[in-house]
């Protein structure tokens, strides 16, 4: 046929529109001058005449169309001869109308030509927009969400088949076969077009299928056309996957690699799973009875739930079912309930995430699971062993169990495994630490001198079953010396060390510290230099003396403890009552040391006693040579001459700098003074 | 609309009542304006969803938090972000085309030179996702594969404080609400009986002097103090105040409260000070607190491989490995969002002793961490973040050595991780540039951070907002967006 003329049949959806028109627009005018008479007749007469034109004109552009081969027969048929009745009625209505002869018959005519003309409408739109075209939309099929929690899926018939639905079949169907291929079966997609297949097996560059759409847009062959929606990126990656796969219509394919993942995620975006609202009322008697809910968001009524007491009981258990539709995940750990709450479980169709863990199930009440969608369970601290695992590793859904309570021996856990796609969860395993050392034991002691006695304690902290050993010698503690029990008693100077021992833990490193039986208290004292702010250099203010006479010793770095010093720049005179009378061999000076920081110990003591003839006399003194290490903490013993005199005076001439000294050198000579750092006396 | 809801509902039944003095007339309008007031429109989410705002918007990957803020900044190049580059052009100034005149701190804008310096500890990959690691993270670099790492963090602000008050509330200034406020602003609390905010903080033992930490990190800004951080303290008394004082008995406390109650609604009535039911609420909270505190932070329980996998630290109270393990306690009793801070991360000088140091700290009770909450399933609902306030240097502040040397702060790349709840596993995400200096591919800012957190609460961060002094605020400000590639 002319091609000029086969292009004419193209006009054919256009210009049916104009017969429909002006027909039913005639119509009306005809039955409006049916009943009022107030139209004229002319106009009815010339709107029959066109319609019964175009009407002529339409049929043989449809027509033409038919001819060009592009639509089988068979799928037209009924629009083809409806169309041909439609326009001879519509002519044999002119004529009936040209000679008026019965107005009644006339619109019945009319009424039946007007069927008739929406009847071969509709066949005519089956065959451009498809059959499905009028039907209500579906609602959104589930699965389209699932589609990315599934380890594997068809793609084929879940992927494939909606995007050629989408893309290719518009236009390559049973009634439309543009290049005679059509795309909505598989065999059809086997068969391929007048030019043969359209793919083949794992090649992408020779089958049109997947060459056609990449073809730039204004080439002759892209597919599909300009003008038509195109396939996305997307669309192309997951085809070409498909044909690069074997083009297998049944297998199924493993939802493993990324890239594949990713281009579904795009196409196929997840939509939210929702429910039908549950009753407020239920709900408020789940609340009521202990459950703590919450709505997964705000476009689902999906609901989480958590058991709050104790039992849950049968009332409960009923309770719940009230929401069986809607409850996504259940917290039940840590509670008690009977066998009932297991019996009404498989009524949950929604429940995915279940926390029975310290629940009392056991392995037979795994059975009630398996009619559930459930994909996570909590199993840890519950009875259930490998026995119940291996039951549940068959579960269609299940992807994750938590049996934290079993420790994973490696035979059954491979049994397991092999079994299922279920990932498990056991007790950790122990390589993931080398052993650790114990924390020493901390002394809580507030003195370090008594006179009788003194209790000592160590504060427990958090490990079971950590077992402190200690001595009073100074010798190294072992797991054989004396064990600490709530407290230790002290009745001489002793040198405490005390370790921490555990089995599987390294011992711990050793806490120590000295403690003194002085003779007597003092009484009484007086200074007569003043001590001063070490920071500031301003002159004590409050009692601070009393800090040299507190039974309480500080530690070496006295600026973490210098509340328990006194510091002094100056020598140091004071004299003090002893509160008993009683012979005392020596007196000691607890002192601290830092040259860097200008504290520096003891050079010379001197020691009075007043006597009977109410005169200080000299009854021990000694001098310290100075120490070479620089921070230090140390006890300075002067031996003395005692007579149970109760009135004592100590004078005490600390170290300058050295000549090396850099706060010698400091020009401003603001700071070349030293410090003398005492925290206790001692009276032995 | 809400604030309509809200003044409808101040006026009560009670109210009503007494103010009118009807007698069975006025309970039955009383009741009737009650419903007009909100009954009515009541939906399911408004009485589920705790959260002021009803949230989530969309259903939620995430439902806790565990933030380990390591404060102080520190160093990716020790950590994480594996440069051979900057070993192999030690000592060499940094190009000029690479640092491209940024502004730098005063510590280090009067130094002569840049020397680049590499890491002196070596790094390894690790796992099926071929993560670096340094060997100062030995315990991390065995849970590589549950970690998502961001190598390409930026921030604005170049000093601690504004930097970790915008990691915290999206402002450098100091005053919006924090992270944690937000949360429980939108989502509400997960339990009754602990806040939904929970602040611990320790000390980095190498270097115990650093930057203080404000109580106004984990403030409550301009929302109701309700949603405020609380922070507990190591040692006996875990909550300031908490105790009931010597010779007053739990029934003491009781009618106190109840008495105190009663007063503070008469003062309500009279002014309807919204404040005033928030401090009513709050004293019945730390009353609950009064038992469930003790009971969460005594570890005691906790047992020996546990005890063990986090580490020896984890025995002594307030260091970062014992609020590791508070940390999964509260999360276990349904507290939302938990934030450890770990100060010390600022090596200035001296770094490879410190940061040594620093990593000791945490590495193993972080890595715990991750392993506990995944082998309980909490993993799956929670989300760990692990991270500072910015980034250092790729060159060195003062003299570089062999085996010393500094780095200043650096805002423009940093290395965090992720792991749990709704985050990809064994990802790395971002690149830096062959110095470090540079992102070169998919930064990630603070804000963008921010909105993928709350992405994963299922909180859309441009709809959660709050209204004040005639703005909506965010937490994220006007910016943001969600890094959806590191989503599982």
């Amino acid at each position: 046929m002319n091609d000029l003329i086969s292009y004419l049949g193209r006009f054919h959806p256009v210009i049916l529109h104009l017969p429909i028109g002006s027909f039913i627009l005639t119509f009306l005018l005809a039955g409006l001058n049916f009943f009022k008479k107030n139209y004229s007749e002319k106009s009815i007469e010339l709107g029959l005449g066109f319609s019964f034109f175009s009407a002529v004109i339409t049929s043989i552009l449809g027509f033409i169309l038919f001819k060009t081969g592009e639509y089988q027969y068979d799928s037209i048929k009924i629009h083809l001869i409806l169309g041909i009745v439609s326009t001879l009625m519509i002519g044999l209505i002119w004529m009936v109308y040209i000679q008026k002869k019965s107005p009644n018959f006339f619109m019945v005519l009319f009424f039946l030509a007007v069927v008739l003309l929406s009847l071969t409408g509709h066949f005519g739109g089956i065959i451009t927009h498809g059959e499905q075209y009028l039907q209500f939309p579906k609602k959104e099929n589930e699965e389209a969400f699932n589609l990315l929690d599934k380890d594997s899926l068809k793609l084929y018939d879940e992927v494939i088949v909606e995007i050629l639905d989408k893309k290719c079949v518009p236009c390559h169907n049973s009634t439309k076969q543009k290049g005679g291929l059509a795309m909505h079966t598989r065999d059809a997609i086997i068969k391929g077009g007048e030019n043969g297949a359209i793919f083949f097996k794992g090649d992408t560059e020779k089958s049109k299928l997947t060459k056609y759409p990449k073809l730039p847009t204004d080439h002759k062959m892209h597919m599909p056309p300009s003008g038509r929606p195109q396939l996305s990126n997307e669309e192309i990656y997951l085809i070409d996957y498909w044909v690069n796969n074997g083009a297998n219509f049944e297998n199924k394919i493993v939802m493993s690699e990324p890239e594949l993942i990713k281009n579904l995620k795009i196409l196929f975006p997840q939509k939210e799973l929702s429910a039908n609202p549950p009753k407020l009322k239920d709900i408020k008697n789940l609340i009521e009875k202990k459950f703590r809910l919450e709505v997964v968001s705000h476009a689902s009524n999906l609901i989480t739930a958590k058991f709050m007491g104790k039992l849950m009981d049968r009332s409960s258990v009923d309770a719940l079912l009230k929401i069986k539709d809607q409850l996504i995940e259940l917290n039940v750990s840590d509670v008690v309930f009977e066998k009932y709450f297991f019996e009404k479980l498989s009524k949950f169709s929604r429940l995915e995430k279940l926390k029975l863990q310290n629940s009392a199930v056991e392995n037979k009440d795994l059975e009630f699971l398996f009619g559930i969608p459930l994909k996570w369970i909590n199993l840890s601290g519950t009875k259930i062993n490998f026995e119940g695992l291996k039951l549940l590793s068959s579960h269609p859904k299940l992807k994750k169990i938590y049996a934290t309570h079993i420790a994973s021996k490696p035979m059954a856990k491979d049994e397991l495994l092999s079994s299922s796609k279920i990932e498990y969860f056991f007790r950790l395993d122990n390589d993931f630490t080398e052993m650790q050392e114990l924390q020493n034991p901390i002394l809580e002691v507030e003195k370090n001198l008594f006179l009788d006695s003194i209790n000592v304690r160590f504060s427990t902290i958090g490990i079971k079953g950590n077992k402190i050993h200690y001595t009073l010698d100074g010798s190294e503690p072992d797991s054989l010396s004396d064990l600490y029990n709530n407290k230790i008693t002290i009745y001489n100077s002793s040198k405490l060390k005390a370790k921490s021992f555990k089995n599987g833990w390294i011992e711990s490193q050793i806490t120590q510290s000295e403690f003194f039986k002085v003779k007597t208290k003092i009484a009484d004292f007086n200074f007569e230099t003043t001590s001063k702010d070490y920071f500031n250099g301003t002159e004590a203010k409050g009692n601070y003396y009393y800090r040299l006479f507190d039974f309480s010793i500080g530690n070496e770095n006295f600026f973490s403890d210098y509340k328990r010093y006194l510091p002094f720049d100056s020598k140091l005179i004071f004299s003090i009552d002893i509160a008993e009378k009683t012979e005392l061999k020596e007196i000691i000076l607890s002192c601290a040391n830092n040259i860097d920081r200008g504290v520096m110990h003891p050079k010379s003591v001197k020691i009075f006693a007043k006597g009977e003839n109410h005169k200080f006399e000299l009854i021990g003194s000694k001098t310290f040579p100075r120490e070479k290490s620089k921070i230090f903490k140390k006890l300075f013993v002067i031996p003395i001459n005692h007579k149970n005199q109760t009135n004592l005076k100590l004078e005490i001439e600390k170290y300058e700098f050295p000549k090396w000294h850099p706060r010698l050198n400091d020009a401003n000579k603001t700071n070349d003074k030293t410090w003398l750092f005492m925290d206790e006396l001692l009276l032995m | 609309m809400d604030e309509i809801h809200k003044y409808f509902s101040n006026i009560n039944r009670r109210h009503f009542l007494k103010n009118l003095g009807f007698g069975i007339g006025g309970i039955a309008m009383g009741s009737l304006f009650n419903q007009l007031g909100s009954g009515n429109s009541q939906t399911l989410h408004d009485i589920l969803n705790r959260g002021e705002l009803k949230l989530p918007h969309f259903a939620a990957k995430a439902k806790k938090i565990i933030y380990l803020f390591q404060s102080g900044g520190p160093s990716q190049f020790e950590l994480f972000d594996y440069k051979p580059k900057l070993i192999q052009f030690k000592g060499q100034d940094i190009p000029e085309s690479v640092h491209g005149g940024q502004r730098l701190t005063g510590f280090t804008s009067s130094q002569k030179n840049l020397p680049l310096a590499g890491s002196v500890f070596n790094f390894k990959q690790y796992g099926e996702s071929r993560a670096w690691v340094s060997e100062l993270m030995p315990y991390l670099s065995k849970v590589v594969d549950d970690l998502c790492f961001i190598k390409s963090m930026h921030t604005e602000a170049i000093n601690h404080d504004p930097a970790i008050t915008f990691f915290q509330t999206g402002s450098q200034q100091a005053g919006r609400p924090s992270f944690g406020s937000w949360m429980s602003y939108g989502l509400g609390s997960l339990n009754d009986n602990l806040p939904s905010f929970i602040v611990l903080l320790s000390r980095g033992k190498s270097n115990p002097n650093a930057q203080p930490l404000y109580s106004r990190l984990w403030g409550n800004g301009f929302l109701s103090s309700l949603h405020q951080g609380v922070r507990f303290r190591s040692g006996k008394e875990p909550v300031l105040y908490l105790k009931n004082p010597d010779g007053v008995s739990r029934l003491d406390r009781r009618k106190m409260l109840d008495h105190l109650a009663e007063l503070n609604h008469n003062q309500h009535e009279m002014f309807g000070d919204p404040e005033i039911m928030n401090r009513i609420e709050q004293h019945e909270m730390a009353y609950r607190m009064q038992t469930s505190v003790p009971e969460v932070m005594n570890i005691s329980d906790e047992p020996d491989h546990i005890l063990k996998m986090y580490g020896s630290d984890s025995l002594i109270p307030g260091t970062f490995a014992s609020n590791c393990i508070l940390a999964r306690r509260l999360i276990e009793k349904d507290v939302r969002f938990v934030q450890l801070y770990h100060t010390g991360w600022d090596q200035h000088g001296n770094l490879p002793k410190q940061i040594k140091g620093q990593a000791k700290d945490v590495d193993q009770a972080s890595a715990a961490l991750i392993k506990d909450l995944k082998q309980r399933g909490l993993l799956d609902e929670t989300l760990v973040v692990w991270g500072g306030e910015f980034g250092r240097t790729s060159f060195s502040q003062g003299v570089l050595t062999d085996d010393n040397y500094g780095r200043d702060h650096h805002p423009r790349t940093f290395t965090m991780f992720m792991a749990g709840a709704g985050v990809k596993a064994g990802m790395t995400y971002g690149e830096t540039d062959d110095f470090g200096y540079n992102i070169v591919k998919d930064p990630v800012h603070v804000h963008d951070l921010q909105a993928t957190i709350l992405k994963l609460f299922g909180i859309d961060h441009e709809k959660m907002t709050y209204k004040y002094q005639g703005r909506r605020f965010r937490l994220t400000d006007v910016h943001g967006k969600v890094i959806n590639d590191i989503l599982s």
